[in-house]
C-alpha cells in the first residue's frame, strides 16, 4: 500500500467525503493475473485479488478496481461491494479467454476487463470514477493501493516483474507484505485465485509478512504443472510436502500422497541436495527451496529434455516409516501409453504448451516425471547392457510388432513407445535376454541420455526363458553362401574368447559362409592410436580361431585404410573386408587399389569388370569423410562371376533422440550416409549399364533401415533387399533400446533376386552376452554349374535385318531337341567377333551371354529364339551355339 | 484399323520351299504405296548372311512407280545395275539405300543366285526390304520390330522363306510372289516337293556344338 490509513482519511477528508465507518483495514491488491484463457492457461478467466492486511474490517462500498494497459491513460473499472475483515480475501472476476480448462472459484465481483498477461496497471481506487491519469496514478489521492507489472509507466516503486500466459504477480507473505515497491513486493508465480471463502491469512504485525511468510506454498503437482517445464521455474517455494520414495549419492525423490485429479500433472519430484541426504525412504518432509530445471547430458544433451528439481532445498522431516504413495502402474491395470505416437507436434516440446498424456507418449511420460511406477509382467525386449534393460508391460500382450522371439520390431512412424527402459536404482537389473520375464518391476521414472528410465527399487519373479541362438542351414554345392557380420571393433589385442565366440558363430551358426562380408575390423593394436592401420594379425587371429573350431582355412581381402581418415573407434581404424573360403569361391586376381585410389568398372565387350580388385569406390568423396570407404571385389563362383560391395555408412549416434526435446527429432546423421547410398548405387549402376544382367552383392552396416530414404536409393537402381523377403516380425539385425531393427542388409541385383535365400542369424543382439552387437545375415544364392546340353539339340542360324535407327541387326535361330530336355534352357552364343554383343541377352551363362528360355522340348520340338545384336563396326557376324539346362 | 498381318507366302509348303538347284529364283514384288503417294522417303534393302552362310546374290531390277530421287548409297557388296541393283553377302553389311517419291505401287523384281542354291550347309542369308520416311527415324508400313516389310530367307540346299509384314493403306497386302518358272511343274508336284524338302532340312540341320 502506498500510504498509510492516515493518508487516505486525510485525502479523503480532503475530498470532502466522510470518512468510511471501517476504514482502519488496510486492503491492497494481493494478485494479478491476465493470461486467463490464454494458449497454455489453465484458468479460463483474468482476476484481480484483494486482500485486508489490517487488522479492521473494511468496506468497500463504492469502490472499485481499475486497468489501464502499460503505458495507457484509459481507465476502465468493476465496481466493488460489500466488506474485507482482516485476513480476507477479495476476488474480482475479469475477461473470459477462449483456452483455459478451469473456472476461477467463486468471484465476489464481476467484471470484463481484459488485462494483458505480461504487462499493465491495476489501481484499487475508494470511489467508482475513472482515473484519468497516465504515469503518474500511483500518487492519485483516490487511489488506494497500485500495482504496475511488467513494463507498465506507472508503479509503487519499480513496476513488479513481469507475469505471464500461465504465471500471475502475488504479492508475497500470501498478501501481507507492503513496502510500496511493487518489484519487491510482488514476484511472479502460479496462479492461486482466493475468494472471501479462502483461508484467512493473519498478517503479524510489523506487516511484514503472514502465518505463510516468503516464498509461495506449492504443492508437487504445482511445481510440476501440466507442461515440460515447470510453471514455477525460478521460484522459490516452501513447504512442498512428500514422501521420500528413493535416496540417491546426490538427492532423493518425493512424491505427494494426497495425488490431484489431473493425470497430466506429476506427484513426484526430484530434490537435489548435492550431497547425500540426510533423510530415510518414508519420511514425511516439507521441502523448501527453489524449483529448477536439469537438463542431462552437458553440453552434449541440449536435446534432451529437462526434468524439473527443487534445488538448494531446506527438508525438514514430519514423520518417518510412512507407507509409501502407491505405484502408478503403466499397463492394462492402470495408465496405457500411446503405442504409436511419441509427439504429433513438430518444435521445441518445452515452447509447445499443456501435456496431451493421451495423444503423445513423451507427455504421457512426462506426466509420470519423478513418480514411483509399477509394471506388472514385464517381459524382455532389450537385453540387459550396462545395468540396463528394456521391457514391454503386461508381458507384451498388447503391443504390436512382436517378434518370434519375444521381441519387437520397429515399423516406419512406430519406434514402440510402450517401452519402458529399467535402470539400476536400488537393486540391479539382473542379465536377462530378449524375452525373459519378471513378475514386477517397480522404480522411480527419471530421464537421463535422451530416455525416461525407471530406477528400480524393486525387481522380482526374474524367469529365464531359455533364448537360444539361432543356427542356419548349411549351403549345397550348387548355392554360394554371402554373409554380412558386423565383428564389433575386432582387433587381435581383443581377448581369445572374443574370436572363440565369433569363430564359433561362423563354423557352428552360419554353417561356414562361403564368402564373409565383415566390418569393423580393426587395426593390429586396436584402439591404440600407433599411426599402425595393419590389420594382417587381427585377420590371422580370427582365421586361425576359425579353422581351429573345425571351419575353413579362409582367405581375407580389404585395403588398409588410411589412419585415422574412416571414423569409427578412434586408432581403431575400422575397414571391410571379405572372407573367402577358396575351396568354393575364386577371387578374380588382378592388382587391387590403395586406400586412396578409386575403383572403375571396365567394359569388356559387354562383360563388366573391376579396375582393381579389390578397390574402393571414390574413397577421396568427401561425403566419405570420417566415414568408411566402400570396398567392391570380383568373385568367380560355378564360373559366374560376382561383384560384391562391402559397406558400413555413417553411423546414427549423433541423431536426436526420439524422446528428446524437439520433435521430430532431427537425424543429422542422415544427409551423409544417403549421400554414401548414392555413390554406391551409382556404381552399382555402372555395373548394370555394362550388362543388366550383373550379378552384384551390395552388403553390409548400412545403419539404417529397410524403409529408409538411404535404402531407398539402392532399392532405385534394381537392387533388392533380401531383408524385405522376411515376414516383417523377423526384420532386425539389431536391438537398440529395445527395439528390434534392421541395420545390416544384403542387396542383390536382379539377376540373383530370384536365386537367393536369406536368413538373419539371432546369435547377439538379443543376448546379455554378446560377442558382437550385431546379428550376421546370410543369403544363399542358387548358382549351379550350367549344364552343356548343346549335342542334344540341332540348330539353324538365319540372316540378319539391320535397322538403320536403332542400330541392331536382327535374326533369329531355331533349335531343334534331339532328346527330351527339360526346361528352363539358355541358349548362348560363343566366338562373337570382337566388338559385338547380344543385345537381347537375358543372362550370363558359362561367361557367355545367353537368352533365357522357359519351358521344356519334347523329341524333334522346336523353338525359334530371335536374336538381336549391336555391331558398331558392321563385322562379318558369325557364333557358335550352346545349349545350358541345369539353371 | 491397322494390326500386324504376317503373311508367310506360301501357306502352302510347296511355296515354303522351293528346289531350285538349276535355275534362278525370281520373285514378283508389288507394293501399294498409296498412303505414301508424293512424300519422299528412302527404298533400303540389305542382303546379310553369317560368317558361315553360303554366297548369295540378290539382285532388284525392273523396278516401277515412284521417282528416284537419285544419291543412291551402296554399302558392303552392293553395287548399281541398269534399272536396279546387286547386292551379294560377302561382308557384314550390304545394303542400298535409294532416296525415293513415293508413288501409288512400286513394283520390282528380285532375282537371287549363288552358292545356296546347292551349298548342303551354313547359316541363311537375309534379304530384308524397307521403306524409311524423309528423315530415316521411322520405317513405314511395317509392323516389324526390324521394320522390314518384308523378309526373304535364303537356306542351304535352295530353299528360301518370304516373309511380309507389310500392309497398305486401303488394308491390302505388299505381294511378293514367286515368278512363274519355265517349264512350270504341275502344282500337285510342287507341293509334293516342297514337303520333301521341309523333312529334308530338318534332318540336315546341323548339330549344336558340344
Amino acid at each position: 500500500m502506498k500510504k498509510s490509513m492516515m493518508a487516505v482519511a486525510v485525502g479523503l477528508a480532503m475530498a470532502g467525503w466522510a470518512l468510511p465507518a471501517l476504514a482502519a483495514g488496510q486492503v491492497v491488491i494481493s494478485q494479478v493475473y491476465g493470461g486467463g484463457g490464454n494458449s497454455g492457461a489453465t484458468l479460463r478467466n483474468d482476476f484481480i485479488e484483494l486482500f485486508n492486511r489490517g487488522d479492521t474490517a473494511v468496506s468497500l462500498d463504492g469502490w472499485s478496481v481499475q486497468y489501464a494497459s502499460a503505458s495507457g491513460s484509459s481507465w476502465q473499472k468493476t465496481a466493488l461491494s460489500g466488506s474485507l475483515q482482516p485476513g480476507q480475501y477479495y476476488l474480482v472476476q475479469q475477461a473470459v479467454g477462449a483456452g483455459g480448462s478451469q473456472n476461477l472459484p467463486t468471484p465476489d465481483a464481476i467484471g470484463t476487463l481484459t488485462l494483458s498477461a505480461t504487462a499493465g496497471k491495476v489501481a484499487l481506487v475508494g470511489n467508482n470514477t475513472l482515473l484519468a491519469c497516465g504515469s503518474s496514478c500511483a500518487l492519485t489521492a483516490s487511489v488506494i493501493d497500485f500495482v504496475g507489472f511488467g513494463s507498465a509507466n506507472n508503479a509503487e516503486g519499480a513496476s513488479a516483474p513481469a507475469p505471464s500466459n500461465t504465471l500471475a504477480v502475488l504479492r508475497a507473505g500470501s498478501g501481507c507484505k507492503d513496502s510500496n515497491n511493487n518489484s519487491i513486493d510482488f514476484s511472479t508465480g502460479f496462479p492461486v485465485p482466493r475468494n472471501s471463502a479462502s483461508t484467512f491469512t493473519v498478517c503479524d504485525t510489523s506487516g511484514g509478512g503472514g502465518t505463510n511468510p516468503g516464498p509461495q506454498l506449492a504443492r508437487i503437482h504445482d511445481i510440476q504443472g501440466n507442461a515440460h517445464v515447470s510453471p514455477l521455474k525460478g521460484s522459490a517455494v516452501s513447504k512442498v510436502p512428500g514422501i521420500v520414495t528413493v535416496l540417491m549419492g546426490n538427492g532423493f525423490f518425493m512424491q505427494d500422497p494426497h495425488p490431484d485429479s489431473d493425470p497430466a500433472t506429476s506427484e513426484g519430484i526430484f530434490v537435489y541436495t548435492a550431497a547425500a541426504p540426510a533423510v530415510q525412504v518414508g519420511d514425511a518432509v516439507e521441502v523448501s527451496g527453489l524449483v529448477s530445471e536439469y537438463r542431462p547430458g552437458g553440453s552434449g544433451g541440449a536435446a534432451n529434455l529437462s526434468t524439473t528439481e527443487i534445488t538448494a532445498p531446506s527438508v525438514a522431516v514430519i514423520s518417518s516409516g510412512n507407507a509409501l504413495p502407491p505405484a502408478v502402474v503403466i499397463g492394462q491395470s492402470g495408465r496405457m501409453p500411446p503405442t504409436g505416437t511419441i509427439y504429433a507436434g513438430s518444435g521445441d516440446v518445452e515452447t509447445l504448451g499443456a501435456l496431451n498424456v493421451t495423444a503423445n507418449a513423451l507427455d504421457f511420460y512426462e506426466s509420470l516425471e519423478g513418480m514411483r511406477i509399477e509394471i506388472d509382467a514385464p517381459v524382455t525386449v532389450g537385453p540387459t547392457s550396462g545395468d540396463e534393460l528394456v521391457v514391454l508391460p503386461d508381458g507384451g500382450s498388447w503391443s504390436t510388432n512382436r517378434t518370434g522371439r519375444g521381441g519387437v520390431v520397429i515399423a516406419a512412424g512406430d519406434y514402440n513407445p510402450e517401452r519402458v527402459v529399467i535402470s539400476r536404482g536400488t537393486v540391479t537389473p539382473p542379465p536377462a535376454n530378449v524375452g525373459d520375464t519378471f513378475g514386477r518391476i517397480v522404480g522411480v521414472l527419471d530421464y537421463a541420455s535422451g530416455s525416461y528410465k525407471l530406477m528400480a527399487t524393486e525387481i522380482s519373479g526374474f524367469v529365464d526363458q531359455g533364448l537360444q541362438p539361432e543356427t542356419t542351414r548349411a549351403q549345397v554345392a550348387s548355392e554360394l553362401a554371402v554373409a554380412s557380420f558386423n565383428l564389433e571393433n575386432l582387433a587381435a589385442t581383443d581377448a581369445q574368447s572374443k574370436f572363440d565366440g565369433l569363430a564359433q558363430q561362423i563354423v557352428k551358426r552360419l554353417n561356414t559362409p562361403d564368402l564373409i562380408g565383415v566390418m569393423e575390423v580393426q587395426d593390429n593394436d586396436g584402439a591404440a592410436s600407433s599411426g599402425n592401420v595393419d590389420a594382417s594379425q587381427t585377420i590371422a587371429k580370427l582365421v586361425q580361431t576359425i579353422q581351429q573350431q573345425g571351419g575353413p582355412q579362409y582367405l581375407f581381402v580389404s585395403i588398409d585404410p588410411q589412419d585415422g581418415q574412416d571414423g569409427g573407434e578412434p586408432g581403431g581404424n575400422i575397414r571391410q573386408g571379405f572372407l573367402y573360403n577358396p575351396a568354393r569361391v575364386s577371387f578374380v586376381g588382378k592388382a587391387g587399389g590403395s586406400a586412396t585410389n578409386p575403383v572403375s568398372v571396365l567394359n569388356n565387350a559387354g562383360v563388366p569388370a573391376l579396375s582393381f580388385n579389390p578397390g574402393r569406390i571414390d574413397p577421396t568423396n568427401t561425403v566419405f569423410a570420417n566415414s568408411r570407404k566402400p570396398l567392391a571385389a570380383e568373385f568367380s563362383f560355378n564360373g559366374q562371376r560376382l561383384f560384391l560391395i562391402a559397406n558400413h555408412l555413417n553411423a546414427k549416434s549423433t541423431d536426436q533422440p526420439l524422446f528428446g526435446r524437439f520433435q521430430p527429432p532431427l537425424l543429422s546423421t542422415e544427409p551423409k550416409r544417403i549421400q554414401q547410398a548414392e555413390v554406391v548405387a551409382g556404381f552399382v549402376s555402372t555395373l548394370l549399364a555394362v550388362d543388366p544382367q550383373t550379378k552384384v552383392v551390395v552388403l553390409g552396416d548400412m545403419n539404417d533401415y529397410e524403409f529408409s530414404a538411404t535404402l531407398d536409393r539402392f532399392k532405385n537402381v534394381g537392387l533388392s533387399d533380401l531383408v524385405e523377403t522376411l515376414p516383417k516380425s523377423e526384420r532386425y539385425t539389431y536391438v537398440y533400446g529395445g527395439n528390434s531393427q534392421v541395420l545390416d542388409h544384403i542387396l542383390v541385383s536382379q539377376s540373383l533376386a530370384g536365386k537367393a535365400e536369406y536368413d538373419v542369424v539371432h546369435v547377439n543382439s538379443e543376448f546379455a552376452n554378446q560377442n558382437s552387437d550385431h546379428e550376421p545375415e546370410v543369403a544363399r544364392l542358387s548358382l549351379p554349374l550350367p549344364v552343356n546340353l548343346s549335342s542334344g539339340f540341332s540348330w539353324q542360324a538365319s540372316g540378319l535385318s539391320y535397322n538403320r535407327a536403332s542400330g541392331l541387326y536382327q535374326g533369329n535361330i531355331t533349335l531343334t531337341a534331339k532328346i527330351a530336355a527339360t526346361g528352363p534352357f539358355a541358349l548362348a552364343l560363343g566366338t562373337l567377333p570382337s566388338g559385338v554383343t547380344l543385345a537381347n541377352a537375358t543372362a550370363t551363362v558359362a561367361g557367355l551371354p545367353a537368352i533365357k528360355l522357359p519351358g521344356s522340348l519334347a523329341v524333334g520340338e522346336s523353338v525359334t529364339v530371335p536374336v538381336q545384336f549391336k555391331n558398331p563396326t558392321a563385322a562379318k557376324l558369325g557364333y557358335s551355339v550352346y545349349v545350358y539346362g541345369g539353371l | 484399323m491397322r494390326r500386324l498381318q504376317r503373311l508367310l507366302v506360301g501357306l502352302m509348303a510347296g511355296l515354303l520351299f522351293t528346289l531350285n538347284a538349276h535355275a534362278s529364283l525370281v520373285y514378283n514384288v508389288k507394293i501399294n504405296t498409296s498412303s505414301l503417294s508424293g512424300s519422299e522417303g528412302y527404298l533400303d534393302m540389305g542382303l546379310i548372311g553369317l560368317a558361315d552362310s553360303p554366297l548369295a546374290k540378290a539382285t532388284l531390277s525392273g523396278i516401277q512407280g515412284g521417282t528416284a530421287l537419285g544419291g543412291d548409297l551402296l554399302d558392303g557388296d552392293g553395287t548399281a545395275v541398269p534399272g536396279g541393283w546387286q547386292l551379294g553377302n560377302t561382308t557384314g553389311f550390304n545394303a542400298v539405300l535409294a532416296a525415293w517419291q513415293f508413288g501409288q505401287e512400286l513394283a520390282f523384281q528380285l532375282t537371287f543366285s549363288g552358292d545356296w542354291e546347292s551349298a548342303v550347309s551354313g547359316s541363311g542369308t537375309t534379304l530384308a526390304f524397307k521403306l524409311w520416311n524423309d528423315a530415316l527415324d521411322a520405317t513405314l508400313l511395317s509392323d516389324d520390330a526390324s521394320g522390314d516389310l518384308f523378309r526373304i530367307d535364303l537356306w542351304p540346299q535352295g530353299l528360301s522363306t518370304v516373309s511380309v509384314f507389310g500392309i497398305d493403306g486401303a488394308g491390302n497386302f505388299a505381294t511378293v510372289q514367286q515368278a512363274a518358272a519355265v517349264p512350270e511343274p504341275a502344282s500337285l508336284v510342287l507341293l509334293l516337293t516342297g514337303l520333301v524338302a521341309l523333312a529334308l532340312l530338318r534332318q540336315q540341320r546341323r548339330q549344336a556344338h558340344r
